[in-house]
């Protein structure tokens, strides 16, 4: 390559990745000229269809953000509520909640290792093929993500667009016959998932150190799956409440999902930023296999997402056991709450990392206004600077389709789930 | 010899078509009955350990009213850019034959419909019945 070429590559649809992006790349000689990574999923306008409805309908309505996550947009909405209304939840509904955030980081991160990111590192094209070299790892794949739709489908009635949680608590509370059949099942993965993360260590992942900074919610006393709190390796402890003084969504030409910025920069969230932050807080046997393992964190190097999730899940699987074995059915599994007016907000760790929502209610507990920031759209910036840092040092001598099918392997490591990115165009519109 | 017809769909309008194609069947003892919501990869564990299952679900782009595909069929139009948004029963029957969890007998009956905002069609529900009653025999 002379020093006067110009390089375009387009990557017209991004395989492997939820919802429809592109990316877009100028090389001028030795140089990244352009970069974009292109989302055109339409907007969604929820934020928009939100303005009016009730806290009774907000529960079902957020689950239809996400296929995949809907747990996380129904606890972030709930907890917003909760936070502005009078009333209480009970200690069972903690747990419980805990318990149904724990099967959705199963059944997403065992989706996501197994169809989407393995593939990568194996030398195969898609899982399905990857299913003809490693049969026993993609059943133990899907069987950990069975279990997780159980878990959800246990406290929700379902696993797609789960019905069961509402503000105050769930609907309905598990007898002990469904706690013990899940229980058992729960045991089992205990191993299979120990299993899953010898063989992740095992992989061969690239190593591409970075600089980037990690940003996760802080849950006293473990690891978080809710908190108030927001911090980052640089120091940073912000109320969920002062999201905005900090943190800054924009729109790029190029793409319908916003870019987040902290203080101007670009940001990580999602698994591998939560496990940097929050290594101490794991479950003492997941510290001692990955100590074992040889596994450490924090880590600069974003290919290591995949064992972060492989982690993260095997911690679900034990507080499933967990809280499992210490069920006992509740008097209530919900309480009532009285609305109030004012703005709420509420936060949770979503499977790909942050998921932010801020409600303004009136008085009747009305939403005037909605803003939900996905964790994907914060991560759109990083993504673009990653981009830039990986391609670079892989080689942009490389052939194009070398750098198409790389380019497509960092993005993986986000985990990026396009459909909810685009959650809000600033609609103007005019009547003649 | 253990048999099951499953419906597939969702509780949108026309693509309930599957459901109501089982709840429409003569109920016997030696053909269980079952109706999937949107099951993804799920539908694999649901008809593991059967010898035969006919699979019905709305189908749309179809030149026939009623279209039966074989499991060698369903697998030629798997997508192989597997999205865990949207794992289709084609894609979930690629899987499972990698996997070697099909059944050694596999039917999909699909039934025409031009989009999920129509309402059920109540002859061509009872056109799927007899073909599956058929395949069934």
């Amino acid at each position: 390559m002379s020093d006067n070429k110009t390089i375009p590559i387009n990557v017209p649809v991004l395989s492997r990745v939820e919802g429809e992006g592109a990316l877009d790349l100028v090389i001028r000689g030795q140089q990244i000229e352009s970069l974009k990574l292109r989302i055109y999923e339409p907007p969604r306008y929820f934020e928009k269809f939100l303005e009016g409805r009730g806290v009774d309908q907000l529960p079902e309505m957020v689950a239809r953000i996400c296929g995949i996550c809907p747990v996380a947009y129904q606890m972030s909405a709930v907890r917003a509520v909760e936070s502005l209304f009078e009333g209480e939840v009970s200690p069972w509904v903690e747990q419980m909640r805990r318990l149904f955030y724990c099967g959705e980081w199963i059944q997403s991160h065992a989706l996501h290792i197994h169809l989407l990111a393995a593939p990568d590192f194996l030398g195969h094209e898609h899982v399905i093929s990857m299913a003809g070299e490693f049969p026993d790892e993609v059943r133990r794949g899907l069987q950990l993500q069975g279990l997780g739709n159980r878990i959800i489908a246990l406290l929700g009635g379902r696993s797609v667009h789960p019905v069961g949680a509402r503000v105050g608590g769930f609907h309905y509370a598990p007898t002990r016959q469904e706690v013990d059949t899940l229980l058992e099942e729960a045991r089992g993965a205990v191993a299979e998932s120990e299993a899953l993360l010898r063989w992740l260590v095992a992989l061969e992942l690239p190593d591409v150190q970075q600089d980037f900074i990690s940003v996760a919610l802080e849950e006293s006393g473990c690891y978080p799956m809710m908190g108030e709190v927001i911090v980052s390796d640089q120091g940073m402890h912000l109320p969920i409440s002062q999201f905005e003084r900090r943190f800054e969504e924009r729109q790029v030409s190029y793409s319908t999902a916003f870019h987040a910025l902290l203080d101007g920069n670009p940001y990580l969230v999602g698994p591998l930023a939560r496990v940097n932050l929050h290594y101490d807080q794991l479950l003492p046997p997941v510290r001692a296999l990955c100590e074992e393992l040889g596994v450490h964190f924090p880590s600069r190097n974003m290919f290591d997402s995949v064992l972060a999730r492989g982690v993260e899940l095997l911690q679900a699987v034990h507080e499933t056991v967990m809280l499992l074995e210490q069920y006992r059915q509740p008097e209530h599994p919900w309480s009532e709450f009285t609305p109030k007016a004012g703005v709420a907000f509420g936060a949770t760790c979503a499977p790909r990392g942050i998921l932010w929502h801020r409600y303004q209610f009136n008085a009747a507990g009305k939403i005037v206004s909605a803003r939900i920031v996905p964790p994907t759209s914060q991560n759109q910036a990083r993504m673009e600077e990653d981009l830039r840092i990986a391609l670079t040092e892989f080689g942009l001598e490389q052939p194009e389709s070398a750098i198409k099918q790389y380019g497509e392997q960092v993005i993986r490591n986000y985990d990026p789930c396009i459909s909810c990115a685009t959650h809000f165009l600033d609609l103007r519109m005019k009547r003649r | 010899m253990r048999r099951a017809v499953v419906g597939v769909g969702s509780p949108f309008g026309a693509d309930q078509t599957g459901w109501k194609v089982v709840e429409r069947l003569p109920s016997t003892e030696d053909v269980e009955r079952l109706s999937l919501d949107r099951p993804g990869l799920s539908l694999m564990d649901a008809i593991k350990g059967f010898d035969q299952v006919i699979l019905v679900d709305a189908v749309q782009g179809s030149d026939q009213p009623l279209m039966i595909l074989g499991r060698d069929q369903l697998m030629k139009i798997a997508s192989t850019s597997l999205s865990s948004h949207a794992v289709g029963v084609a894609e979930a029957i690629a899987l499972g034959s990698a996997l070697g969890v099909l059944p050694e007998r596999l039917d999909l009956v699909g039934v025409r419909i031009e989009s999920e905002q129509e309402n059920v069609d109540d002859a061509q529900i009872d056109q799927a019945v007899t073909k599956v009653l058929e395949l069934l025999q």
